[in-house]
């Protein structure tokens, strides 16, 4: 299985163990990259999280968790039977506090991870826009000038709040998902479904926000 | 220093161009492969009743398009025609153009005609996916509606795979029509948002997804929805499957429904019979197009991380076309079986025969001929080697090498000729050619 080395990685290591996967020394600092549990019955492969779809759809990793965000950014013909309720983060378009509207005699300008789901937002909303593509710090696009606005992800909104931005639209919920390759699920069906049957019980009744405890009043299903 | 030819000499390289991603040339054994694999499927097929058919790579984008999924539309090539101007198409999708044949054919009126294929067809793919040109190795049956046909076309698809060599391969079925009547039941008075939402919960096989996200209120609606949870829950093998539909069969979902459950019965009855243990029922498998709408199925094998093989009922397809009948079939993915057998020996040059070319003279060159001759006839392949290594003794050890099919080496002299064999031992023949089959003894095993 695939595991995100990011913000994921506390929480689904944590259902992981609850499911009775022990794992000796993973950590997500370990230069370590395959980590097999003490009784053998899972491999995790410590990956970043845009790689775990190409992994899983390419048959490097039978299973994986990640976003749905980047699942629906990224398009992959992959099965994705089981909401994991961690992860807990919206994507949203955000702007400058004092600059709300739009720009005049040019298109829309905004700053983003996600060109594809930002641009088909702002298509079914009739909005021709430009984006740029960037790979952090989104924040300082409007700041600088390159940008009008920007589509990322927000947990708490606290980064946004500390840049003078706010959310302006929201354009879907994500949370963390199991994927699973298409050919791994028919050929080793009946191990993926008591993998899945294992940590289904550990996963939290209501979907949690990375670094908040899992149990706390959330319960399991 | 170049040739007489102009090119640049050996030894100094210079690229000059790219091949463009996701096409590219195949060697020898896979080349020897795709050829010997495409040759023992036509031939199955045609055991079975099917005449082959070689489609035109283009058509006019107009008379295609009516039966072409707008997603593989978006991914088509497109030119001009120079003459007329009108938009050409390089084909997509194999079925879609056959369909079209097939509706314009006088044939098949009132009789199921039976075509194959093995040809290539040229996707835009995104970055991730690393084919654009796709070779599909296939069938389709025309003008038979029932069950038989469809059983026909799955023993097909598994007598081909079994051939192929494929490892433990499984065949994963599913039935459009009782996915799209229980979706729009399931999606009754919802919102486009929420209706998409279930969809894609569905194919994703996240039953709790659909249980989150639906509105059940009557009875009808909820027993649906707790028999597609246990309908998604896992891969079926058939007597499960045949149980789960002996239960759907009891729903009152809608009149597709019950045909879609009684057909797929009906399949998965005849399926049984076959005593074939590698047929699971996943009835969430997403259709490959959007013209399916029966039985629908994908190979899966072991070490392949996507579909080997596809097809299905598409009725509503030929319609389209102008003309209305039945239609089933499947394509293997032949490029992706290849993949499959990149570390096989190499397969045909099992021995060679690497004949040196020293003499000069043309009574040489004659003899030579006259040996190579019959050497190919015996089955023998002969390869002719402009070498630098002329001068004897000759060093076989060091062309050898160079050449992995090549067991023995022959050189002609004025009035010798002479046999080194697959040890490096060399044997004189003077002013006499050596027996053909003295020297097929001499390729040893290698």
């Amino acid at each position: 299985m695939a595991l995100p080395k990011g913000k994921l990685f506390d929480d689904a290591t944590e259902i992981l163990r609850l499911g009775g996967y022990v794992f000796p020394g993973l950590s997500c600092e370990s230069r370590r990259l395959t980590f097999d549990s003490m009784d053998s019955s899972l491999r995790v492969l410590m990956i970043r999280g845009a790689d775990i779809l190409p992994y899983v759809e390419h048959g490097g990793s039978d299973m994986g968790i990640v976003g749905l965000d980047l699942i629906l950014e990224q398009g992959r013909n992959v099965l994705e039977p089981l909401d994991l309720n961690i992860g807990l983060c919206r994507l949203v378009v955000a702007g400058p506090k004092e600059r709300p509207g739009l720009p005049t005699g040019r298109p829309l300008r905004i700053a983003t991870k996600y060109p594809k789901l930002t641009e088909q937002f702002f298509l079914s909303r009739g909005l021709s826009v430009e984006i740029l593509k960037l790979y952090g710090s989104l924040e300082l696009a409007p700041k600088m000038g390159m940008a009008d606005k920007i589509v990322d992800l927000v947990a708490t909104g606290r980064t946004l709040r500390e840049n003078q931005m706010e959310v302006q639209d929201e354009i879907l919920v994500s949370t963390g998902r199991m994927v699973v390759n298409r050919s791994s699920w028919p050929l080793k069906n009946r191990a993926i479904r008591t993998f899945l049957d294992r940590i289904l019980p550990c996963i939290p009744k209501a979907p949690v926000i990375s670094g908040e405890s899992m149990s706390r009043g959330t319960g399991r299903r | 220093m170049k040739s007489r030819s102009g090119t640049q000499a050996s030894g100094s390289k210079v690229v000059r161009g790219h091949t463009p991603k996701g096409v590219g040339p195949v060697f020898s054994r896979i080349a020897s492969y795709r050829r010997e694999m495409t040759g023992q499927i036509l031939g199955l097929f045609s055991l079975w009743g099917y005449s082959e058919i070689t489609l035109p790579s283009f058509e006019y984008l107009d008379s295609l398009s009516p039966g072409l999924d707008p997603t593989l539309l978006n991914k088509a090539y497109t030119l001009q025609d120079r003459g007329s101007g009108h938009v050409l198409i390089l084909r997509p999708d194999a079925t879609a153009q056959i369909a079209r044949l097939a509706a314009q054919s006088n044939e098949t009126d009132g009789n199921s005609s039976r075509y194959s294929y093995s040809t290539s067809v040229f996707r835009h793919e995104d970055h991730h996916i690393l084919e654009r040109e796709i070779l599909q190795t296939g069938i389709e049956l025309f003008g038979d509606p029932s069950s038989q046909a469809d059983w026909e076309i799955l023993s097909i698809c598994l007598e081909g795979s079994h051939l192929l060599g494929l490892k433990n391969p499984t065949l994963v079925l599913a039935h459009e029509g009782i996915q799209r009547s229980a979706l729009k039941h399931l999606c009754k008075g919802l919102t486009g948002e929420a209706e998409h939402a279930i969809q894609r919960a569905f194919f994703a096989h996240d039953f709790r997804g659909i249980r989150e996200r639906s509105n059940a209120r009557t009875t009808a609606h909820k027993n649906l929805l707790k028999l597609i949870e246990r309908m998604l829950e896992k891969n079926h093998t058939l007597t499960e499957s045949l149980k789960l539909l002996s239960d759907a069969e009891k729903l009152e979902v809608s009149g597709d429904w019950t045909i879609g459950v009684e057909n797929l019965a009906e399949l998965l009855r005849l399926m049984k019979d076959q005593k074939e243990k590698s047929i699971q029922v996943d009835f969430a498998l997403r259709p490959s197009g959007p013209y399916y709408s029966g039985m629908i199925f994908h190979i899966y094998s072991s070490g392949a991380y996507q579909e080997l093989a596809s097809g299905g009922r598409y009725d509503t397809l030929p319609a389209l076309f102008g003309k209305s009948m039945p239609a089933t079939g499947f394509a293997f993915h032949v490029n992706r079986i290849e993949s499959l057998f990149q570390e096989l020996p190499e397969r045909g040059h099992r021995k060679g025969l690497g004949v040196l070319f020293s003499g000069k003279g043309k009574e040489t060159r004659e003899k030579m001929t006259i040996l190579a001759q019959e050497l190919r006839r015996k089955g023998i392949p002969v390869v002719y080697i402009n070498s630098k290594e002329e001068r004897s003794p000759f060093n076989i050890s060091r062309v050898l090498p160079q050449y992995p099919a090549i067991g023995a080496v022959l050189q002609f002299e004025e009035n010798t000729v002479r046999l080194v064999d697959s040890e490096g031992s060399i044997h004189d023949f003077e002013g006499e050619l050596p027996d053909p089959d003295r020297v097929i003894k001499s390729l040893g095993e290698r």
